[in-house]
């Protein structure tokens, strides 16, 4: 297929015309290489992939991108997309790294924020694992066309035993004029064995522009650490959005993590975790809210490789007018995972009859003693509920509305830091704010 | 003006066009207690459900008039915004929603369809208070998601609760008795008596005669195959605990 080849061509210059590492060592021009390398093997995936089989990127490939203006570092913050944390901040526009608005000095102790240029250029050891290692582009040509192009990013570290209490903010921006931009930023994560801390994403966009953000994050969280990982997902309407956290989790960690999907005209969050140790508590969990023209998949992956871990997965997702909505969650329990706890449930509600889910549950056991489940649900809105707010004289549209609310913010009970879930809840109240107008507009 | 009247209803299942209402005639004055008592599957529950507007049944002959309302062309949240209130048989459980948002919600709904201001979350609370005190009952569940985990008695004293804070001027309680002990059950007749007024009408629907020791009707009719067969004072409920419904149905009930 000249034609694909071609586009894929074009991506993968887009995406290397903006790297900004001059100078950077030898090793990192292999990473790159060996990044560029595997794209070009593999492709942009369309339906014909089996792990994108419900998402097709065919869309991206007509788009020609130009790389990012200079300019486009002045854009304001887009407050009312971003969540309302009080947080320690970190802003990336167009993926990469803008400094001046970034909290990258004084800093709690334990806690070190990097540019990744300048960690790369310090051969910082995780940084150097992250972009080195073939497991994390094997198969996955959106991490290695990630690779082969990285904009920026930031290098977070938690030192051993340290409590960070205030949420790390990334706040990463696109924003595009006449011509579509692509950015791919790389962030790497190191939480030290025995610390805490939380990580909130804010993924948003500043006018009507098409961009393509492609991410890719590294988390290792060492021994007894406990590390909260939240990510809002409220892109522009006309922006791509692939997303890939690579998680790795030492004996006895706990690791949560919550994505709230709103934005984006297609958007993909990946999550691959590796259970790497015993006494594990690994959740990822999740709400996604589509309406018209949207498609918005969450794809995860959690590997036991060590007895006595658990897992926990529970999407929730709303699907209004043509919107789509994609849940594809593998587990894989390794041969050693004895006793292994696994848990996964994705439910879908279908609030027209033009919208539609594709779920995939996957288990994969090798062991011979585990415990574990998965399931999947569509439903619609129920009926007994309905007639009972509208005999209390509610009426039909402000009853819909009330009893979505109540089924999205119940996901929310999965975020363990308060001020996470109610700055998620007021993105929930949002969406449904925007569709009662839609409503109200189309009646 | 009478507050309710019904003419020559006719009903059928929607799904299945079963007729179940075959022609009901009744009329209620402003201030009335009426109990309709009769056999399970006599289409009592339909004609609540009907009357209170529930999608899934179809109205083929006869009329509903609410005051000078046509009631049947009203949707179910007009109707309850314009006074029709039915207190479930089976409240429904609402995870997620707050007992207390849901009521000011629904207060605020008949507020703005009657052009009035809706109530802050301050005013409101006040005047949740009043009426809970006013039926000796706590404010409680409130603080609650609507009916989930209550126990039979609390859903009860919840539909009883919401009856007093909307004040609708027709209740419909139906099967109200059901599943109470006589604990559960003095504590919601005792809040339905409070409510008895002269411009409020009462619709009871009940199977049993005992719910009717402690609300006293002024008239009881007896339905049976979709239709009322019989009328009379609070004495027709004491002729049916004795002889039961076989007269109506042709066989005990």
């Amino acid at each position: 297929m000249p034609n694909d080849m071609a586009n894929d061509n074009a991506l993968l210059k887009a995406f290397s015309a903006a790297a900004p590492f001059d100078g950077a060592p030898d090793w990192f021009g292999a990473a790159t290489a060996a990044g560029a390398e595997t794209f070009e093997t593999l492709g942009l995936p369309t339906n014909r992939t089996e792990a994108w089989k419900y998402t097709s990127l065919r869309g991206l490939g007509s788009l020609s991108f130009a790389a990012p203006s200079a300019d486009a570092k002045a854009v304001e913050i887009p407050r009312d997309s971003v969540a309302e944390i009080q947080g320690i901040e970190i802003v990336l526009v167009n993926g990469r790294l803008d400094e001046s608005r970034s909290a990258l000095e004084n800093l709690p102790v334990g806690l070190a924020i990097t540019p990744l240029p300048q960690a790369i250029e310090f051969e910082n050891g995780a940084v150097k694992h992250a972009l080195q290692d073939e497991g994390a582009i094997d198969g996955l040509p959106l991490a290695a066309l990630n690779t082969a192009g990285i904009s920026g990013g930031v290098l977070i570290e938690v030192a051993k035993n340290a409590v960070i209490a205030k949420p790390i903010h990334i706040i990463s921006i696109g924003t595009a004029g006449d011509e579509p931009v692509a950015f791919a930023p790389r962030n790497v994560v190191w939480v030290g064995a025995n610390a805490q801390a939380t990580l909130v994403e804010s993924h948003v966009g500043v006018g009507e522009g098409s961009y393509f953000s492609n991410s890719v994050t590294h988390v290792t969280v060492e021994d007894e650490a406990v590390f909260h990982h939240y990510k809002l997902q409220n892109e522009a309407r006309s922006a791509y959005h692939v997303a890939m956290t690579h998680v790795t989790c030492g004996e006895k960690v706990i690791y949560d993590n919550f994505a709230l999907s709103c934005g984006a005209k297609l958007a993909r969050n990946e999550i691959r975790g590796k259970l790497d140790g015993s006494e594990i508590l690994y959740a990822v969990n999740g709400v996604y809210m589509a309406a018209a023209n949207q498609h918005l998949d969450n794809t995860t992956f959690i590997e036991h490789a060590k007895p006595n871990s658990q897992s926990r997965e529970i999407y929730k997702g709303v699907l209004d007018e043509n919107g789509r909505g994609v849940f594809q969650g593998k587990i894989l329990v390794q041969r050693p995972a004895q006793k292994t706890d696994g848990y996964q449930m994705n439910r879908a509600l279908l609030l027209s009859r033009k919208a539609e889910i594709d779920s995939k549950p996957e288990l994969e056991i090798y062991a011979d003693d585990v415990k574990c489940s998965h399931g999947a649900t569509v439903g619609e809105l129920d009926d007994d509920q309905l007639f009972y707010l509208k005999a209390r004289g509610i009426s039909e549209h402000d009853a819909r509305n009330m009893l979505i609310e109540a089924y999205l913010r119940d996901a929310l009970e999965e975020i363990r830091v308060d001020k996470v879930a109610e700055a998620f809840g007021t993105k929930i109240t949002a969406w449904l704010a925007e569709r009662a107008l839609r409503e109200d507009a189309a009646s | 003006m009478a507050l309710l009247e019904i003419k020559n209803l006719h009903a059928s299942l929607e799904e299945e066009g079963k007729e179940i209402l075959k022609g009901i005639d009744l009329v209620i004055q402003p201030g009335e207690v009426h109990a309709i008592m009769g056999p399970n599957g006599s289409g009592k529950s339909t004609l609540s459900y009907v009357l209170a507007g529930r999608d899934g049944y179809e109205v083929t002959e006869g009329e509903v008039t609410f005051g000078d309302k046509d009631l049947l062309e009203l949707e179910a949240n007009e109707r309850a915004n314009e006074g029709v209130f039915l207190a479930f048989q089976y409240p429904v459980e609402i995870p997620g929603v707050p007992g207390m948002t849901f009521l000011r919600e629904a207060l605020n709904s008949k507020r703005k369809y009657h052009g009035e201001e809706e109530l802050d979350a301050m005013q409101f609370l006040k005047l949740v208070r009043e009426k809970a005190k006013s039926l000796e009952m706590g404010d409680d569940m409130l603080k609650r998601a609507v009916n989930v985990g209550f126990s039979g008695g609390e859903k009860k004293r919840n539909e009883i609760l919401q009856m007093a804070v909307l004040e609708p001027t027709l209740c419909v309680l139906d099967e109200t008795d059901s599943g109470l002990d006589i604990d559960a059950l003095k504590i919601v007749a005792d809040g339905v008596n409070a409510l008895r007024n002269e411009n409020r009408g009462m619709l009871l629907i009940t199977h049993y005669q005992r719910l009717l020791d402690y609300i006293q009707p002024d008239f009881v009719h007896v339905m049976a195959a979709g239709k009322i067969q019989r009328s009379g004072g609070k004495e027709l409920a004491l002729e049916l605990e004795e002889k039961g419904y076989a007269d109506f149905t042709g066989k005990a009930a």
